[in-house]
């Protein structure tokens, strides 16, 4: 019994660090209404909080938040927007590198970061009409709905 | 015959005025003030910016993006302002050096550590790395370890200051990934190094 209980925990413990690695960002600058969604649950948007590949943050009339990744990279968010963080590799290591997104609506900054310097051709910013190449610099993106 | 022009020309000025929902795009400097460049692809074509506050604007997938066009101060603060106002600063980089062979701090180096836990309180950062370095006297795993001694130290003391542990995040990297490459077995004391990285 004691084994069991022994081997639960350090599955547990193992499983908790393996998921802590997959953490490619954190929120800040969060107000108003600013939520994470995963597995298609509601996961309300707190300075702090963790960020994972496939998750989709949307905010409301008055959110807005900014995401900083593990590659230096930022976005951030106005009102009723909605963007889907498709892919976020970085592991210069072994020279693995993506960032793609999709900004479905509303208003975003994008600041470039690590990824894009070390691998230009790993990013792939996309608006519902077109895809966007940047090179070390700032970009304002509206997309109407 | 009349009516037939008027309505048309009425329902293009509607179409034209109302505008069938676009994306823009607005090239901006950096933080450094460096502006980088901006291309904006689709079936339909390809613009490149250059210039910070120049605005391309895309109607739909098959429409080339327009020539570029600048937008004014007001005009950016109006579209983006609360998008901006969430925008996380940039991340802010400190090296803290090491004595030879072990985790004690250069004089020099520790009266850096104030000012980089100040910073952290101050932008409440929740995003911290921590990433230990060495030159290249040793073992590539005595070095290993070596590295991580040296950023567990500087783990170990910003949580002891009050920073929650599951912001900081530690990183050994040994010999691997020097501030200055030297041939193997050579002393360099600027790769004997913490760095800290808070986001």
């Amino acid at each position: 019994m004691r084994y069991f209980t022994f081997s639960f925990f350090l599955l547990l413990s193992t499983l908790a660090h393996a998921y802590a690695e997959n953490i490619i960002g954190r929120i800040q600058n969060a107000q108003g209404e600013s939520y994470i969604v995963r597995s298609s649950l509601d996961i309300i948007a707190e300075n702090g909080s963790s960020i994972r590949e496939k998750d989709i943050l949307k905010t409301g009339h008055d959110g807005a938040m900014g995401i900083i990744f593990k590659d230096n990279s930022r976005i951030s968010m106005g009102p009723n927007s909605k963007l889907d963080m498709k892919k976020f590799e970085f592991s210069p290591k072994d020279s693995h590198f993506a960032f793609i997104t999709n900004m479905l609506k509303g208003t975003f900054v994008y600041a470039s970061g690590l990824i894009a310097k070390l691998s230009p051709d790993s990013v792939r910013i996309e608006s519902p009409v077109a895809s966007i190449g940047i090179r070390g610099t700032k970009v304002l993106i509206k997309v109407e709905k | 015959m009349y009516k037939k022009y008027i309505l048309f020309s009425f329902l293009l000025i509607l179409n034209i005025g109302c505008g069938a929902p676009k994306n823009i795009f607005v090239l901006m400097p950096d933080d450094n003030g460096h502006v980088g460049s901006l291309v904006v692809t689709n079936k339909g074509g390809s613009q490149i910016l250059t210039e910070p506050g120049q605005s391309t604007a895309v109607r739909n997938i098959n429409s080339a993006p327009t020539n570029p066009k600048t937008m004014s101060q007001e005009q950016i603060e109006k579209e983006f302002g609360a998008a901006l106002g969430a925008h996380p600063l940039p991340p802010k980089n400190f090296i803290l050096y090491f004595e030879f062979d072990g985790s004690r701090l250069t004089s020099e180096s520790l009266r850096i550590l104030p000012n980089i836990l100040k910073l952290i309180k101050k932008r409440q950062a929740v995003d911290i790395s921590v990433s230990g370095h060495s030159d290249r006297i040793g073992s590539k795993a005595y070095n290993i370890t070596l590295s991580k001694q040296r950023a567990d130290w500087v783990r170990n003391y910003l949580i002891e200051q009050g920073i929650e542990p599951q912001y900081i995040e530690s990183s050994s990297h040994g010999e691997g990934n020097p501030l200055i490459p030297t041939p193997d077995n050579v002393s360099e004391p600027k790769n004997r190094r913490v760095e800290v990285t808070i986001r």
